[in-house]
């Protein structure tokens, strides 16, 4: 029987417009991004808003938090990239990355680095102490819609913008600053892409309407999902590397059991498109949010 | 009748002598022999009868014959009257030898004539011999004049009422005249009188019993006739008759059927060893041979049996026979041979009169087939069957639909009037659901559920039901059409397990029902976007069978909409390269992959080729060429002419579709396209709303009407009409859609000069930009909207706008500035939709727009100063204001109280003398309070007034401060290249949401051949592919 999950708290109108990204902190912290411009904190538990930070110009579409969680990162249409306290619910850095050279950002494990991708397909990696750019992995040309870290630290893996030779996943050495692989599973564009805990899987959401799992070590595809009638937008992988959560234009949010290896449920709570997911460090709850302005939270039932 | 077995031995008297010559009936000498020793002895022609009648017993008819005629020639004989003897026996042989089987008509009719002119010399002889009467009566009998027969007969028994010739041949007449009761009668009188006459009359008893549905005592008269004489032929095989015929009752066990045939067949053995050449036992074998597949020798009894001149019914029957294993062999052109000999020996044979029919449909020949099933229905006007076949023959033509639903719906009411499950047809009600389902749903899936009960309960009877599968598949199609999914899945599935259970070896017709029915399961998987599902079953499809078109456009498809264009080709060209190069669909998805992927010349090249070589009246292609030249025109910036060319050919392609099809949306949408580009916007909106209503599943029509709105300058109706149709149609996925619904907002919100709405433009085209980054356009038109929002704020009113306002402004400018400048340094070798000097200029106006809203805010804060001063000051003076009249009113208040004081005390005064005025007191009092509240209630009334009062002066005076301020030039610094570079922006966005919106016109019809035109075909059963299809490219 595998593990049932029931919405269990929905924040309509948590932002003024659109929702586009999420992050949840080890703290228990839940930071949005929104088409609003701002940033919201929120407390997981109760989904009281702890604060909203506010610096960015135009829409905010990538929020991610540090491993210990005192810090957040977000990006901006406007190309900014601004660094959050969390502990104070206040602006801690801003580097401007130029236009268009930000797109979304993520950190680090260790929580010295940034890692951005750029119009130009390159990855720029910041240090967060000083703001200044200290390596670039060269990209194939295409946009770089989504960044990840794989949680050893070891790799970088990037999703890009269609390309007519598939290859639109693209994994890199942190260490040599090489390109390690290339997944052409994706003729179409990669919104979005996150490392299973052991760092051995990479899944990938694309505009295809599927969800690739990749053995990110040995390039191969392991498997691919289908059942989104529209992009996939976001995809999370709880820590436990048992489930996938994935969310899509078609304003459905899905779960996958990758033991049962079947979609376990289809929650259909937001009525726009869901832009992004974020599970919480024990793997038994996560959070959609959606361009229906609502944040929703979801936990086991036995959670 | 004569008794031949009197003695082994025939005499002939020696002529002179008392002597005779005795010649050994089992060693006959020849005619001729036999004619010399005759007439050398000058024997009596009495002699000649004698010898002529033992030849005939012997079957030497020929001879006897001779015998006959020799005899008649004698001279030694001079008297007529012993001719008279053999005139009657010559005759009555000439027409058994006509009677005999194997006869040809001519020879048949020679005879005749040869018996009828002894029967004339007899009767000049003796006009009253019972013998010739008999014999002519025969005759007429054999000729089937009934009636003079029957007169003869009767004139015969009026002499001799015990004559068992003319008994018997009453009893025939009797008996083909269907007067059982009577033919029976006769047989009996024969019976009595002559118990072991021959032919026995037990057979013709029995045959009355038969008919008379006395089955028990026709069997035990024709078991007697074999207990009688064991080789009676006749009485085996029809006792084996009986036996088969009750193996027809539809009530029956499979044991007992089982059981009757086995009886049956013993008959038929026993008739067999009896007479080889018994007819009707020949026909029976072929019959027996033909249940039992052993066609060789079914076909060799049948032959014979279609050989027996003279037996019209036994011919008939052979020959049917004939055709029946013709048919079943699939050599139809030999069955419909065979069909119509069998017809034309016997027009009533009905069964064969069906068969004929339904082979002449394989041979095409309709309009025989049809006189065929009307001639069964001549006679059957309730053959459910013929009628049902007619419904089919008569749909198969679009002309008479019409006549065959109607003869669909006669056969229904026969079935519903007899209300017995064993002659319902399955398969009418599939083809009449098949006939109805371009018209009528429910009603097809009514039919279909009928069909599928009918199979249901044949199922439950044993039978097997070949088409359950096709039939499952049909009634799942529909369901699946209807969106039913779950109950199409399941039906599909049962389909599958019933051709599983047929086992391994499954034959090309049930393989080709399971890749029909896998076919069809795929394209339902393909719509619960189980993708993968759908697109391992089309590649094993494809792997096993090359030729299945179908699966690999699916597969194309499929990979097109993940973006794998070039497998997608690929795909596409194996099915028009490799299977079928006519292929409309392969060339039509190719042709609209090759306009996504923007190779305009190609497509348009690829779709002529349909409508050249294919189909001239191919309206996806035509839609399509006509969408094509259409874009090319609205891309054409530079020559007007050939702009104007280019539209007029596209209206041309337009107007072709809608002579073929006068309610084809998509054409009609072109033609609405035509009247908005020639600037009849108000016609052009009607025509496209009248359009949203008749198909407002087409998106190209809301964008179209969106448009127009737009051109009209209605922008709150043309964004609502972008948001709902990004929505509905496109998951808010499609970024030019968004971008258009942007520019829209943009208009309205400069048109009623709002910054709220310009931030509500703001917020679209960051939805756009945020879907497809890398597409500098959306960039742009975000550095644009800022601007313009800096420029609204700066036109505002002090009163009407806040510092914070003017910051925002400001920070979006300095946010413009940095795109601009992003957007300036692509490299020129890079294709942009905006032009590079025009957004250095746009920079340029941008920091002036910042320069003077810099001073603006000076004087905003200045004002807002000002303004929270006067405010601070009217504040100041309502609350003095305030003060003062609480504290008037208090005064007033306590000056009143004072009074009632008074009164009241003076009352009191008054009271203290006089008891008995209480009550009186008691009213004034109340009357007192009374007045009170009335006091209070009139001072909430003028403090309300008072409120209003200054709330209107307000008002008043804000009127008139207006004119007063100075007022601020519009846009006074912006240069007249960058007003020129926003206009060009505007047409910019303008074109690519049209050019886009005719992609979606193209999406719009390349789903078309993928989803409607082969999904229409997906819901047919095989057998109707190749017909549906025709009907569809028509």
């Amino acid at each position: 029987m595998p593990t049932q999950f029931l919405t269990s708290l929905t924040k309509e109108d948590a932002h003024e417009d659109g929702i586009w990204s999420v992050a949840w902190s080890s703290k228990n912290a839940l930071v949005t991004g929104s088409l609003d411009a701002t940033v919201k904190v929120w407390d997981t538990d109760s989904g009281e808003l702890k604060g909203t930070l506010t610096g960015h110009q135009l829409g905010v579409n990538s929020v991610d938090t540090n491993a210990d969680g005192t810090l957040a990162v977000s990006t901006s249409l406007d190309s900014q990239i601004r660094i959050w306290d969390l502990e104070n619910i206040k602006q801690h850095k801003v580097i401007d990355a130029g236009a268009v050279q930000a797109w979304t950002a993520k950190f680090s494990p260790d929580g010295k680095h940034i890692a951005t991708g750029s119009s130009s397909g390159d990855i720029n990696q910041f240090s967060v102490e000083s703001g200044e750019k200290v390596q670039t992995f060269e990209g194939r040309g295409k946009f770089s819609m989504c960044v990840a870290y794989s949680p050893n630290g070891e790799y970088i893996a990037c999703g890009t913008e269609a390309s007519p030779d598939s290859a639109t996943v693209l994994l890199f050495d942190v260490a040599t600053g090489k390109l390690r692989n290339t997944f052409k599973g994706h003729a179409m564009t990669v919104r979005s892409l996150a490392f299973s805990s052991d760092s051995s899987k990479l899944m990938t959401g694309s505009d295809d309407k599927r969800i690739m799992i990749h053995d990110a070590v040995h390039g191969n595809t392991i498997r691919t999902l289908s059942g989104h009638s529209a992009w996939v937008l976001s995809v999370a992988v709880s820590s436990d590397g048992v489930h996938v959560a994935s969310g899509s234009s078609d304003s459905k949010v899905k779960l996958w059991d990758l033991v049962a290896d079947q979609c376990i449920d289809t929650m259909d709570g937001h009525s726009d498109q869901v832009w992004g997911l974020a599970w919480n460090k024990q793997g038994n709850k996560f959070a959609s949010v959606s361009d229906d302005k609502a944040i929703k939270f979801y936990s086991t039932t036995s959670a | 009748m004569y008794h031949p077995h009197s003695s082994s031995t025939l005499e002939i008297p020696l002529k002179g002598s008392d002597n005779v010559l005795e010649i050994s009936r089992s060693s006959l000498p020849t005619p001729a022999e036999l004619f010399d020793i005759l007439k050398a002895e000058e024997a009596p022609l009495r002699n000649y009868v004698l010898f002529a009648l033992e030849y005939a017993r012997q079957n030497n008819v020929d001879s006897a014959i001779k015998v006959l005629i020799d005899g008649l020639n004698v001279e030694y004989e001079p008297n007529p009257r012993p001719r008279l003897p053999l005139h009657n026996l010559l005759a009555s042989l000439y027409i058994r030898k006509a009677y005999q089987p194997g006869i040809n008509p001519h020879d048949r009719n020679t005879l005749w004539s040869e018996a009828t002119k002894h029967l004339g010399a007899a009767e000049k002889i003796n006009p009253k011999d019972d013998t010739t009467w008999i014999s002519k009566g025969l005759l007429l009998l054999s000729r089937n004049s009934l009636d003079e027969a029957y007169r003869h007969f009767k004139q015969v028994l009026g002499e001799n009422s015990r004559s068992i010739p003319a008994l018997l041949g009453t009893a025939r007449i009797h008996f083909i005249r269907e007067n059982y009761v009577q033919a029976l009668n006769c047989y009996r009188n024969v019976l009595k009188l002559q118990p072991d006459c021959i032919p026995n009359p037990r057979i013709g008893m029995g045959l009355c019993f038969y008919k008379l549905g006395m089955v028990e005592h026709a069997q035990k008269a024709f078991t007697r006739c074999i207990e009688m004489d064991g080789h009676d032929a006749t009485a085996h095989v029809l006792l084996g008759i009986i036996e088969f015929n009750k193996c027809k009752h539809p009530d029956l066990s499979e044991d007992d059927m089982k059981q009757h045939y086995k009886a049956g067949f013993l008959h038929l053995k026993d008739a067999y060893a009896a007479d080889k050449n018994h007819p009707v036992v020949g026909l029976y074998m072929s019959r027996h041979f033909a249940v039992i597949k052993n066609v060789d020798k079914a076909m060799a009894f049948a032959t014979k049996a279609s050989n027996a001149n003279g037996l019209k019914n036994v011919q008939s029957e052979g020959f049917y026979i004939l055709g029946r294993i013709h048919h079943q062999n699939e050599r139809y052109l030999d069955a419909v041979a065979c069909y119509q000999k069998a017809v034309t020996y016997n027009p009533d044979n009905l069964l064969a009169q069906f068969g004929f029919g339904q082979t002449l449909l394989f041979k095409q020949d309709i309009a025989a087939a049809i006189s065929a099933f009307e001639r069964i229905l001549s006679k059957e006007p309730k053959c459910v069957e013929a009628i049902a076949i007619l419904g089919s023959i008569y749909s198969r033509s679009s002309a008479s639909k019409g006549k065959a639903l109607e003869f669909f719906d006669r056969a229904t009411n026969i079935i519903h009037e007899r209300n017995t499950l064993s002659i319902q047809d399955p398969l009418m009600f599939t083809e009449m659901a098949q006939l109805l389902e371009q018209t009528d749903i429910p009603k097809t899936l009514k039919a279909y559920m009928f069909a599928l009960g009918i199979c249901g309960q044949k199922i439950d009877r044993g039978e097997f039901v070949e088409y359950m599968p096709e039939l499952l598949n049909n009634v799942a199609a529909i369901n699946h059409m209807d969106g039913r999914l779950d109950a199409a899945e399941g039906s599909y599935n049962k389909a599958l397990d019933l051709c599983a259970a047929k086992g391994d070896d499954v034959d090309m017709a049930t393989e080709a029902t399971i890749t029909t029915i896998r076919y069809n399961l795929a394209r339902l998987y393909e719509e619960r976007n189980e993708i993968q599902r759908a697109e391992e079953i089309y590649k094993d499809i494809a792997a096993r069978y090359h030729g299945y078109a179908d699966a690999h456009l699916r597969l194309g498809v499929i990979e097109q909409s993940r973006g794998n264009f070039e497998q997608a080709a690929e795909l596409y060209k194996d099915v028009f390269g490799m299977i079928d190069n006519k292929n409309v669909d392969a060339w039509t998805l190719m042709g609209m992959l090759q306009q996504k992927q923007n190779q305009i010349r190609n497509s348009r090249k690829t779709l002529e080729r349909i409508v050249k070589e294919i189909n001239r009246h191919d309206v996806y292609a035509l839609l399509a060429l006509g969408n094509n030249h259409l874009g090319i025109a609205r891309e054409e910036k530079d020559n007007m002419a050939m702009k104007q060319e280019l539209y007029k050919k596209a209206f041309e392609f337009f107007d072709k579709v809608l002579k073929i099809d006068a309610y084809n949306a998509y054409a009609a949408n072109g033609i609405a396209i035509s009247l908005a580009v020639h600037g009849h916007h108000t016609e052009a909106r009607e025509m496209f709303l009248q359009l949203r209503e008749a198909a407002s599943a087409i998106p190209t029509i809301w964008l179209n009407l969106a448009l127009v709105s737009a051109d009209m300058g209605q922008y709150r109706n043309a964004v609502l009409l972008y948001q709902s149709v990004s929505k509905k149609f496109f998951n808010n996925e499609d970024e030019n859609v968004i971008l258009s619904m942007a520019k829209a907002q943009y208009c309205l919100a400069k048109q009623e000069k709002s910054p709220e709405k310009m931030q509500q433009a703001l917020a679209m085209a960051q939805r756009a930009f945020r879907l497809n980054p890398s597409d500098k356009t959306a960039l742009y038109d975000i550095a644009l909207i800022q601007q313009s929002y800096a420029q609204l704020v700066s036109d505002r009113a002090s009163s009407e706008r806040t510092v914070e306002d003017i910051n925002n402004a400001m920070a979006g400018l300095n946010v413009a500035k940095s795109i601009l400048k992003s957007l300036i340094a692509v490299p020129a070798k890079e294709h942009v939709y905006y032009e590079r000097d025009i957004a250095a200029q746009r920079e340029k106006h941008g920091d002036s727009l910042l320069n003077m809203l810099q001073r603006k805010l000076k004087d905003q804060e200045e004002f807002e100063a000002g303004k929270k001063k006067a405010m601070d000051e009217t504040r100041r003076k309502r609350e003095e204001e305030k003060a003062k009249k609480d504290e008037e009113e208090r005064n007033e208040r306590e000056r009143r109280e004072a009074e009632e004081r008074a009164i009241l005390e003076r009352r009191r005064a008054l009271d203290e003398g006089a008891k008995e005025t209480q009550r009186e007191l008691d009213e004034m009092n109340r009357e007192r309070a009374e007045r009170k509240r009335m006091v209070v209630s009139e001072d909430d009334l003028s403090d309300d007034g008072l409120d209003a009062n200054g709330e209107r002066e307000s008002k008043k005076q804000k009127k008139d401060r207006k004119p007063r301020e100075p007022k601020e030039p519009k846009e006074p610094k912006e240069p007249k290249e960058a007003r020129k570079g926003k206009l060009r922006k505007k047409s910019e966005l303008e074109g690519r949401a049209r050019s886009k919106s005719m992609d979606r016109d193209d999406d719009g019809i390349h789903d078309d051949p993928t989803s409607q035109k082969s999904s229409s075909k997906k819901y047919k059963s095989k057998e109707t592919i190749e017909s549906d299809e025709d009907e569809m490219s028509d």
